[in-house]
């Protein structure tokens, strides 16, 4: 046990970042000069998108989604994550992605997001971008890979970011939700579905999709008709949260107290 | 290996460059006989790696890209070569052409995205990128072996639960979701205590002590140098002929091309020959495999 404990020996207990996952991120120049490059890289793409003519949309837009993702990768990679946070973070994505399984009775009904959002708030904001990035990728394995690949790895990541974010400030509890801050989250949840994670991926059909000289009609025409699959979508993250919110944040916690994973 | 590929062989840079370089031709070159081209190179290499189940895919692609044709002038108004007019709106040839070149465009890149989904298998893409972000790849690798895995044992609780009459087959909608949640619960909790076991044994052989090694082990030999320098001269003769106004094309408000001279066709041959290149790997393959078993 001592050994789980020397593995975390950083992490400070009076801090709220998830006792699963050492997150004592330190910004150095290599952060910082990554950060540049993005600043630089994405600017210029839009230019030479533009430059180029009107042809590019597609390119651009996942040249700049990728860009995004630039920053996340390399703090992920930057801290050298311990084995335990790689696989706890591992199974969490396969199960996002095997979850499907468990509900295959209800066709249409997609609980990845939400178990990428109890990731994000189990194990913080960092970890949990990885996780909606990671799963998103590997779904495309099973099904396939297109120009819509970076898009919905920025969206399912944007995901666990937030909640693990709200985790990390302590607006959620990371266990133990009772009935009204399981409704609380269960409604955020479908709320970011419908206006921030649909409307991404909606983006994308435009990009790809639109005819652009037609313009903005033709971008209302889109997101429009994504609108009820957001709200089917929204209503399955709903039903998920509320139902296993609690059993998964619970039993990840009781693996890190099991385990003793910076628990004091 | 699939059946008829050859290409899939090479090191997995050189693939990797290789679709990287036909999907962005495919989305940025939008003048008609470089798009034409473009997806004829891309259907011939579909061809080449599926065989005959490719024509499918291919009579599939034809439809989805006849549909987006003929819809775009009725979305799209652009455009001064009226044909007729539907509602009251002008259906003009430029919408038309415009709907092809992007009809053509998105056919393209499916195709080369469905040679890159058979080459590109998910042991060289973490080879490729296990040196440059080794936490995600390990992260990557493992969930590609546990998603079955958590499937099959899905499969087994579920049976298991079928038995004691908690079927999330039968019951009511909310008994249903009860056992849903129980099922996701129960594998859950079987998967992280597994979780652990197989970290600790990550740690107890050394994970995180040296550079990342791969388990596939791919050589770049003389005939990926080859290939590679074959591919970059054709794509620096495409680029230099593309910034001498090669691919131009406006489609508003007539249709307009540019230059059909010289460089026009040097750009044309040499986007042509690199788009071809791994469909000229896998029929050079077959034959010398039939001259070869026919002389025996």
């Amino acid at each position: 046990m001592q050994e789980h404990n020397s593995m975390n020996e950083n992490h400070n207990a009076t801090t709220s970042s998830s006792p699963l996952v050492k997150d004592g991120g330190k910004r150095n120049w290599k952060a910082a000069l990554i950060y540049i490059a993005v600043l630089v890289l994405t600017p210029l793409t839009l230019v030479v998108g533009t430059v180029l003519g009107d042809t590019n949309y597609i390119l651009t837009s996942a040249l700049v989604i990728l860009f995004a993702m630039i920053p996340f990768f390399a703090s992920f990679e930057s801290r050298a994550p311990q084995a335990r946070e790689l696989v706890v973070l591992a199974v969490m994505c396969a199960i996002a992605v095997a979850s499907r399984v468990a509900f295959i009775w209800l066709p249409a009904f997609k609980p990845m997001a939400a178990i990428i959002m109890i990731t994000g708030i189990a194990l913080g904001a960092r970890t949990g971008f990885m996780a909606g990035a990671i799963s998103a990728l590997v779904s495309n394995f099973v099904f396939s890979q297109g120009p819509w690949t970076p898009w919905q790895m920025f969206a399912f990541g944007l995901a666990g970011f937030v909640f693990g974010l709200l985790a990390d400030r302590g607006v959620i509890p990371r266990q133990n939700l009772n009935m009204k801050q399981k409704l609380a989250v269960s409604i955020g949840g479908a709320l970011f579905i419908v206006c921030i994670l649909g409307i991404i991926l909606d983006t994308c059909s435009v990009f790809t999709m639109v005819d652009i000289p037609e313009g903005p009609d033709g971008a209302i025409v889109i997101y429009a008709s994504g609108f009820p699959l957001n709200c089917v979508h929204g209503a399955a993250t709903f039903v998920t949260l509320f139902l296993v919110a609690n059993p998964l944040l619970d039993k990840l916690h009781r693996i890190s107290v099991k385990y003793g994973f910076g628990m004091q | 290996m699939r059946k008829g590929d050859n290409f899939c062989t090479f090191h997995p840079a050189v693939t990797l460059g290789f679709f990287v370089i036909a999907i962005a031709l495919a989305v940025l070159v939008r003048r008609p006989a470089f798009v034409a081209y473009g997806v004829a190179m891309a259907a011939l290499y579909y061809l080449s790696v599926h065989g005959r189940a490719g024509f499918k895919m291919i009579a599939g692609l034809a439809v989805l890209s006849a549909v987006v044709t003929l819809v775009n002038p009725l979305v799209n108004v652009m455009g001064v070569t009226e044909l007729f007019s539907v509602f009251g709106r002008p259906y003009t040839v430029e919408a038309v052409y415009y709907g092809a070149s992007i009809a053509g465009m998105l056919a393209c890149a499916l195709l080369w995205f469905g040679g890159y989904n058979a080459v590109m298998t998910t042991d060289r893409f973490t080879y490729l990128f296990g040196a440059v972000v080794p936490a995600f790849s390990l992260v990557l690798t493992m969930v590609l072996r546990l998603v079955p895995n958590y499937q099959r044992k899905i499969k087994e609780l579920s049976t298991a639960r079928a038995c004691v009459g908690m079927s999330t087959a039968s019951g009511t909608r909310s008994e249903r979701a009860a056992h849903g949640t129980a099922l996701v619960s129960a594998l859950a909790s079987w998967a992280l205590e597994n979780g652990v076991v197989t970290a600790d044994s990550m740690r107890s052989r050394g994970y995180g002590t040296g550079k990342r090694t791969s388990f596939a082990h791919y050589r770049f030999t003389a005939r990926d140098g080859v290939f590679t320098v074959a591919m970059l001269v054709l794509l620096l003769l495409t680029i230099v002929a593309l910034a001498l106004g090669a691919g131009w094309v406006d489609f508003v408000p007539t249709f307009r091309e540019g230059r059909t001279d010289f460089v026009f066709f040097a750009g044309l041959a040499a986007s042509a020959a690199l788009l071809a290149l791994p469909t000229y790997v896998n029929v050079k393959e077959a034959i010398s495999w039939r001259i070869s078993t026919s002389s025996i």
